[in-house]
């Protein structure tokens, strides 16, 4: 009799427990946000000339996102990502930032697309105790902008630097001139660049600046090309802007090798630009499709998803092991900022569609940079 | 030295021949309208979206896109006065002022939602290199901008002088009610006035977008040279707005880049410049160069 029960309570222990995760699965496969919702927000450039990468950017996490919840939410929370608009000023960015943080009650922010948005937000950031991972903002200040900023944009601290040493050792160009507009990225750029070229002994003939919309360079140039330069540095916010002083400098015979940044030297820029930037030189991490399966996946995903081309590959990609990256943490240790913090600091060589990364003590994802060239209006590995 | 100049010359021409075709428009409104229409700069990036419109989008013939732009827009600016400055007409300046202000961001916002964003361009394809002439280099578009800008300033000159329209608005300029008790009708001046500067403006803005790139803040830096340039030339004064829009564009291009002794403004200062001068003139000419003290002034005085 006893025998007879317990195996009849056993099997009916068996199929409730089979029936009650049976029901979970389900209830997590059709609405997830029946368990709560978990929040982020996204800052960062969705129209203007930034847009040309803050558009693959803003894909990037809408993919992780659906992925995300595709298995299972963060604990069996849905995660929901508010997506605002930057502009790339600092003025849109801390509006924006201050809507997330105040009126939706954010925690965790990705964003921004530029170094002027995500400077002025990272002080908001510190003062507000929110989250801040930015996965293109790459200006040398931001290592330092706070305790709760993180970004697996590599810094230019090393790009301006790698771009300086390949001018000054592999080219052999002792006098560089330099076309800057007035950004934060641009001139974090123009700093480092400018340090690293003096210091190995090589001299800037012309440093010209030029603010954001402008769209006649001509001034700046007819100096540049008075001073005689090996090489000029052309160093715009947006591609458009480069490919046009890129254009103007060919069209007043400057004809001299053009070294620029990582936004001009994009799909988008070349496009623009025509045979005005063949052989042109940039610095920037490389996406490795053959043998990294995560982010051959990756861009697979993508190019079926958007039917395109990521414009600016390696930020998408960056973008979206940002909002990964960030959705683990949670997972982790939950919605608590402290906590998702130590988490951050603790993370050793995630191996994300960007490439692995080990975040360091200043917040900052080490890359590894490969210079690159555009040869018949193409990207291409620049070989020695 | 002499080379770069010489350079410097020849660009600031080319941005000069700009500001002066924005300049006029801007100058006829206030010459007999009395208010700085600040909605005028975005005739230009009207003009110019338009011309994209046409050219790119619709894949029309180059000068049919240009003319049916430049129509367009004249048609723009006459529906903006009938429909927003003549119900102000009679009020004190400064509403049409401010009512011009709503004019110029209704206009981008309408650009923005229509277009995007997105700068855009209207050339593509290989970039032909500038023609040499005295080591001045110079490209056929910068030698049309400047050709057409001389062309269309000559044309209204002798248009003002006499066509009969011309002479209708020289008349409501001088005195509007004495010209309307002799029959011209000031409804209609102001009219064509508002037709003819939208359509150099939109010119204006065509040529930017054909050399440079189109957006929709474009116009509003326009404008704003524009507005020094006829401040410096004298405000209501049509050959003082050609006068101010050359001296604009030459003080810009030659302010940065001429060194003396060593110095020179540095280039990211190129903006300031324009207002500069404008902020100076104010101080010390406030009629401009070759203004005249308006009637109500004098009668003040």
């Amino acid at each position: 009799m006893l025998r007879k029960q317990s195996i009849a309570i056993a099997i009916l222990a068996i199929s409730f427990a089979a029936l009650s995760s049976c029901g979970k699965s389900t209830t997590v496969q059709e609405d997830l946000s029946k368990n709560g919702v978990i929040k982020f927000g996204f800052v960062g450039a969705l129209t203007g000339d930034a847009a040309a990468y803050g558009d693959p950017s803003y894909k990037g996490v809408q993919m992780a996102v659906e992925e995300v919840n595709a298995s299972g939410g963060i604990n069996g929370k849905k995660l929901e990502v508010i997506y605002e608009d930057g502009k790339c000023t600092g003025k849109d960015a801390t509006t924006a930032f201050q809507k997330l943080t105040q009126i939706d009650g954010v925690k965790v922010v990705i964003g921004g697309s530029c170094s002027g948005e995500t400077l002025p937000m990272a002080t908001m950031a510190e003062k507000g105790r929110v989250i801040l991972f930015t996965p293109l903002a790459t200006n040398p200040d931001i290592t330092y902008a706070g305790d709760l900023v993180f970004r697996n944009a590599p810094s230019d601290a090393m790009s301006g630097f790698t771009l300086a040493g390949a001018a000054y050792n592999v080219f052999g160009y002792r006098s560089v001139a330099l076309i800057n507009e007035n950004t934060d990225y641009a001139q974090g750029i123009r700093r480092v660049f400018s340090r690293t070229f003096t210091d190995l002994g090589g001299k800037l003939v012309a440093d010209e600046n030029f603010n954001p919309k402008v769209t006649d360079f001509r001034a700046q140039l007819v100096k540049i090309k008075s001073s005689k330069p090996d090489a000029i540095l052309i160093n715009t916010q947006g591609p458009q802007t480069g490919s046009l002083v890129a254009i103007q400098a060919r069209e007043l015979g400057i004809n001299v090798r053009i070294l620029t940044n990582e936004v001009l030297g994009s799909t988008d820029g070349i496009k623009n630009a025509g045979d005005a930037v063949e052989g042109m030189v940039w610095a920037q991490p490389a996406l490795d499709e053959e043998s990294n399966p995560t982010t051959k996946k990756f861009l697979e995903t993508y190019r079926s998803k958007y039917n395109e081309e990521p414009g600016f590959p390696f930020y998408a990609a960056a973008s979206y092991d940002a909002l990964k990256i960030l959705a683990k943490a949670v997972f982790d240790v939950g919605l608590d900022v402290e906590r998702v913090r130590d988490w951050l600091y603790a993370l050793k060589d995630y191996d994300g569609a960007s490439g692995v990364g080990t975040i360091d003590k200043n917040g900052d994802t080490i890359r590894e940079l490969q210079l690159f060239i555009a040869k018949d209006g193409k990207i291409q590995l620049f070989k020695q | 030295m002499y080379e770069v100049i010489a350079q410097l010359i020849v660009n600031g021409i080319i941005a000069g021949s700009i500001y002066a075709l924005v300049a006029l428009g801007l100058s006829m409104v206030y010459g007999i309208l009395h208010f700085l229409n600040f909605a005028h700069g975005e005739m230009t990036m009207a003009g110019a979206y338009a011309f994209f419109l046409f050219y790119v989008m619709f894949g029309w013939p180059m000068w049919m896109a240009f003319i049916l732009a430049i129509i367009a827009v004249a048609i723009v600016g006459i529906i903006i006065e009938r429909l927003t400055f003549r119900p102000v007409r009679n009020a004190p300046p400064l509403t049409s002022l401010i009512t011009s202000i709503g004019v110029s961001l209704l206009l981008q916002s309408l650009a923005l939602i229509a277009f995007g964003a997105n700068i855009r361009t209207v050339r593509s394809g290989t970039i032909p290199k500038g023609r040499e002439f005295l080591s001045v280099i110079i490209t056929d578009t910068q030698i049309t901008i400047i050709i057409v800008s001389l062309v269309l300033m000559v044309g209204l000159y002798f248009f003002l002088k006499y066509a009969k329209i011309g002479k209708a608005i020289r008349a409501v300029s001088d005195n509007k009610s004495v010209a309307a008790i002799l029959g011209i009708s000031p409804n209609k001046v102001i009219m064509s006035i508002f037709a003819l500067g939208s359509a150099l403006a939109a010119i204006a803005g065509i040529l930017v977008a054909y050399e440079q790139n189109l957006e929709p803040t474009m116009g509003t830096m326009l404008g704003i040279k524009a507005f020094a340039a006829i401040i410096l030339g004298g405000v209501g004064s049509i050959p003082g707005a050609v006068l101010g829009g050359y001296a604009i564009g030459l003080a810009e291009n030659l302010g940065i880049g001429i060194s003396i002794a060593g110095y020179s403004v540095p280039s990211g200062y190129k903006d300031a410049i324009a207002f500069i001068i404008m902020i100076i003139v104010l101080l010390f000419i406030p009629t401009g160069i070759l203004g005249t003290k308006s009637e109500e002034d004098v009668r003040k005085a």
